[in-house]
């Protein structure tokens, strides 16, 4: 079990995370984290919220995300960017893209690539999702929880997944060590999120550089399913918002900001 | 909806603005480029307006005006489900009908602060948020926007209650669209 001690040990970060739970086993971090929020100080955020086995861990839409204790990076890290319009939450959905790419490509040597908007792909099979929730007032952002799984040990079963999966050990051949990922993670995050409070413009453009240069969705034939129905086509590029630009069979080109993308 | 918009007066209708005078003015204004009429007689005012945002929940919708670029924001009257959709439409850009001018005038819209899909509850399993005719207060959770799978509770910024909501479940909508209509308590 990856205890907060352990973590936090010579972590060479500034703020991400200030405070960290960490858990065995539970219902899901994204529960805890946004009942912390409720009575967490400035202080203590960002907060970070660890945990071996999720009873209730749950993906998009409420689907369900399960993995056997210890065989996974699980955790939520809970934040109140109100210097973030809501326009601009995806923003958040990108920093946690970009920075577990970092690790990876720096820890392991691996080529990760995101399918649009926030899946990592390695070789094409899907390492890690992330779920991302928060709450807006007309102006700004109020709070923000990004939650993340990683599969290092152990993938779900191909039956019923909407995407192939792949786990970390599949790729580097060797045992993984949860902690020090994690530690490279939360490196990146903390140099991507203090940058970005600190100078959103600018660190917003060069976030989004580095996001679109790690999607692999731009070029491909893909369809996307969206609450309207089924779009097939060319994904061309992305909006400056993040927004999938498709070109479908029809020359029609459409902008998409909400959607699952099938290559 | 209908089709024959109920005139609404900022105040009570009177025999000075009768419905044939309202429809004579109606259609004056569908024929010009004015936005706004506000005439004012015998201390009576009558005053219309032409909706030149995203129009809230109407039923019928022009087909997209617009070349080439198209944003995939805008509901359909059924949901579309097979290798692709139909012509993806925008918002009609025809004026609102009155009655949903007079529910303008006399609550706050709620209006969207960005743009992506519309959702009344956290998740399919669960109840809405909120329903016409509820109470709500400033900071209240009424509805959920997705967009790059982020799923963004919006707040209500006002107190009030719920007189109308605009859209549907799962309709994508535009930055400034009116989702709701909150009258004050």
């Amino acid at each position: 079990m990856i205890t907060p001690t352990d973590l936090l040990r010579d972590l060479p970060t500034r703020i991400v995370p200030r405070r960290v739970l960490s858990y065995g086993r539970v219902g899901s971090t994204m529960d805890i984290a946004r009942q912390e929020l409720q009575t967490a100080t400035a202080e203590s955020l960002p907060l970070l919220v660890l945990a071996e086995e999720q009873t209730t861990g749950r993906g998009r839409m409420g689907r369900q995300w399960v993995a056997p204790p210890e065989s996974a990076l699980m955790f939520s890290l809970a934040m109140r960017p109100r210097w973030l319009a809501p326009a601009d939450a995806g923003v958040l959905v990108w920093l946690m893209g970009v920075a577990l790419c970092e690790a990876l490509q720096g820890m392991y040597g691996l080529e990760p690539r995101l399918k649009w908007p926030n899946d990592v792909l390695l070789d094409e099979h899907k390492l890690a999702g992330i779920l991302p929730e928060a709450s807006s007032s007309q102006h700004h952002i109020e709070w923000a929880i990004i939650g993340c799984g990683i599969n290092i040990s152990a993938s779900p079963p191909p039956d019923g997944l909407r995407y192939p999966a792949i786990h970390l050990t599949e790729q580097t051949g060797g045992e993984v060590d949860r902690r020090a990922l994690l530690r490279a993670l939360l490196v990146r995050l903390d140099d991507w999120y203090t940058r970005l409070e600190s100078d959103t413009a600018t660190t917003r453009a060069n976030l989004f550089d580095a996001w679109r240069g790690l999607l692999v969705t731009i070029g491909q034939r893909v369809q996307v399913e969206t609450t309207s129905g089924m779009l097939a086509g060319l994904a061309e590029d992305v909006e400056p918002s993040g927004a999938l630009r498709l070109r479908s069979d029809n020359g029609d080109l459409h902008t998409i900001s909400s959607g699952d993308v099938f290559g | 909806m209908n089709d024959e918009p109920t005139p609404q007066t900022n105040e009570a209708a009177s025999d000075t603005f009768g419905l044939a005078e309202v429809r004579e003015l109606l259609h004056l204004l569908e024929e010009s480029d004015v936005n706004e009429i506000l005439i004012e007689r015998n201390g009576t005012k009558l005053h219309i307006k032409r909706g030149l945002i995203a129009a809230p929940a109407v039923s019928s919708y022009l087909p997209q005006m617009l070349p080439a670029a198209q944003h995939y924001h805008v509901p359909q009257p059924e949901p579309v489900v097979g290798p692709t959709p139909a012509a993806v439409t925008t918002p009609s850009l025809a004026p609102m009908t009155h009655a949903e001018l007079g529910e303008y005038e006399h609550g706050h819209a709620l209006k969207a602060p960005m743009v992506g899909t519309f959702y009344s509850t956290p998740s399919p399993k669960d109840p809405p948020y909120v329903q016409e005719g509820d109470e709500i207060y400033a900071g209240d959770t009424v509805c959920i926007i997705e967009a790059m799978k982020i799923m963004n509770e919006i707040e209500s910024d006002v107190d009030g209650r719920i007189k109308r909501i605009l859209v549907k479940d799962g309709q994508p909508i535009e930055y400034g669209q009116a989702l709701m209509i909150i009258e004050p308590l």
